[in-house]
């Protein structure tokens, strides 16, 4: 493909793995450079030959955002020309089940991080005049669920957040977010991700009995995708192909679903 | 054209648009001909036949197929013949994109049965029907993508627009509700909206004193207006590989408008 990227500044935060991962290894391959933070060292280090450079920081906190914006702004001597916000988990819980802990953490690693990578770059790219910030939202945002409320109470928060960024920016920074359904990443492959929340929740036997029932409880025609897919939209977004879109939060994975 | 769309791949795809003879409609059909796809250029009986002879001279220079079928998209024995067409032709369809539709300017108070028929015929039955034609081709061939062209005021209404907003707010819920029937079958159904576009049809509103003054400071955060060229990537993307997960989305490629 040609997205019309190449030689343009990049950086993705939560990138070590999955989305994060395939958004970070499809922007180098169209030809951009790409900075990659995440909290996980070792995996930074062994992926790190293919990027510009990586930078291991906790993202939910202040401090982490603030040593990798550092680091961004330093490495490349200038403002990104695109950030990708990918920061989150989520983790299936009842609701009364949900401490006052839990709810600050989730709100620190799915809103905040974005939040303060956010302040922290756009008035500066912003002054590149024409830069663009892509977030990885849920389908959740739009579909609530009982069992993953502090994640997707944030994700509702992101996807306002997209809006808002993208009518302050405007026209120097497009904001856009997408909002993927179920994609096969360490949320749900690790163990105690959601596929073996599921077995348990279903009372099933294996991962291909709970993931099958999934699929068919949600009316998933598509099935669960996987990390590329949602890359390829990312980086659309992030495109001049994409120049006349901000504010848009773009559906992935045909749940076809949209309450809010 | 100004960039290059040989990547997206679409060599050996045959794309139909509707109402191809100017403006977005002719815009998409370079587009899509560019990425390397066969035309069927569908053309409603009046008018613009030098530029639809135009327009295929173009695309022939470009190395593709295209293939003028007049058509008048409300009457459905039509939009059967131009699928029928398209398939004794070119051998298959792969692509849609419903791009044909008429509005009239009129308060509902006003508004007479004629242009109430003459807008949701031209701009919703037309859109179900050619979604049907195509689907009736592209499952025995194991897919396809129909990209139907939705608006700003399918999502928010706007004075003098009723019966339109109607319309194209059909159109968005169409496309999902036909995804729910086909996705599984590999039939992508998806909504492009743009705002107002900067065409000759939309001259006579884009002139009216203050309303560009208006629409650009304090409706479209992009700060200018669409051009038929900013909804390329977009049907591009859809049209793709590049989104095989997405489907039943509606993408808004309307500089920020509906933000508001």
């Amino acid at each position: 493909m040609d997205f019309g990227l190449k030689g343009k500044y990049a950086f993705v935060n939560a990138g070590a793995y999955g989305i994060g991962e395939a958004v970070a290894n499809l922007l180098t391959a169209e030809g951009a450079n790409v900075i990659v933070a995440d909290c996980d060292e070792a995996a930074l280090r062994e992926k790190a030959s293919g990027w510009a450079g990586v930078v291991a920081a906790d993202l939910a906190t202040a401090q982490g955002a603030d040593s990798a914006v550092s680091y961004v702004l330093r490495t490349f001597g200038r403002a990104p020309d695109i950030l990708v916000n990918n920061l989150g988990v989520g983790d299936s819980s009842s609701f009364e089940d949900i401490s006052d802990e839990r709810w600050a953490k989730s709100f620190e690693i799915n809103l905040m991080g974005c939040i303060r990578t956010c302040r922290a770059l756009l008035p500066e790219m912003a002054r590149t005049g024409s830069a663009s910030v892509v977030n990885t939202g849920s389908d959740l945002a739009k579909q609530p669920e009982p069992t993953l409320m502090d994640y997707g109470v944030c994700k509702a928060g992101l996807l306002y957040l997209t809006k808002a960024l993208a009518k302050q920016y405007a026209p120097h920074v497009r904001v856009n977010a997408v909002l993927p359904g179920p994609v096969w990443t360490r949320m749900w492959t690790r163990p105690g991700g959601i596929v073996d929340q599921l077995i348990a929740h279903y009372g099933v036997a294996d991962r291909d009995a709970a993931v099958k029932r999934f699929l068919e409880d949600r009316y998933l025609p598509l099935g669960i995708g996987q990390p590329e897919d949602v890359a390829n939209a990312v980086v659309f977004l992030a495109s001049p192909l994409a120049k006349f879109i901000t504010g848009a939060a773009l559906d992935i994975g045909g749940t076809l679903r949209g309450i809010i | 054209m100004n960039r290059d769309y040989s990547s997206f791949g679409l060599n050996g795809k045959v794309a139909v648009v509707t109402g191809a003879s100017q403006g977005i409609g002719r815009a998409l059909a370079l587009g899509l001909a560019q990425a390397g796809a066969d035309l069927v250029l569908a053309k409603h009986p009046e008018g613009r036949h030098e530029e639809i002879a135009q327009l295929r001279t173009e695309i022939e220079a470009m190395g593709r197929k295209a293939l003028i079928v007049i058509t008048d998209v409300s009457q459905v024995s039509q939009i059967r013949n131009l699928f029928d067409r398209a398939k004794e032709v070119l051998g298959r369809v792969d692509i849609l994109v419903n791009n044909a539709g008429w509005t009239g300017n009129t308060m509902a108070l006003d508004v007479t049965e004629d242009e109430y028929d003459r807008t949701m015929d031209s701009s919703l039955k037309s859109v179900f029907f050619a979604c049907q034609a195509a689907a009736r081709i592209m499952i025995p061939q194991g897919g396809g993508k129909i990209i139907n062209i939705g608006s700003n005021f399918g999502v928010i209404a706007f004075k003098s627009r009723s019966v339109y907003a109607v319309a194209k707010a059909g159109v968005h819920h169409m496309s999902r509700a036909l995804s729910l029937e086909w996705a599984s079958q590999g039939v992508n159904v998806n909504v492009v909206a743009p705002c107002i576009t900067e065409t000759e049809t939309r001259k006579v509103i884009l002139e009216k004193p203050g309303y560009k003054e208006w629409a650009t400071t304090q409706m479209l955060p992009a700060g200018r207006w669409n051009q038929p060229d900013d909804l390329v990537g977009a049907v591009l993307f859809l049209s793709s590989h590049l989104s095989d997960m997405v489907v039943g989305h509606v993408l808004m490629v309307d500089g920020g408008w509906t933000i508001h």
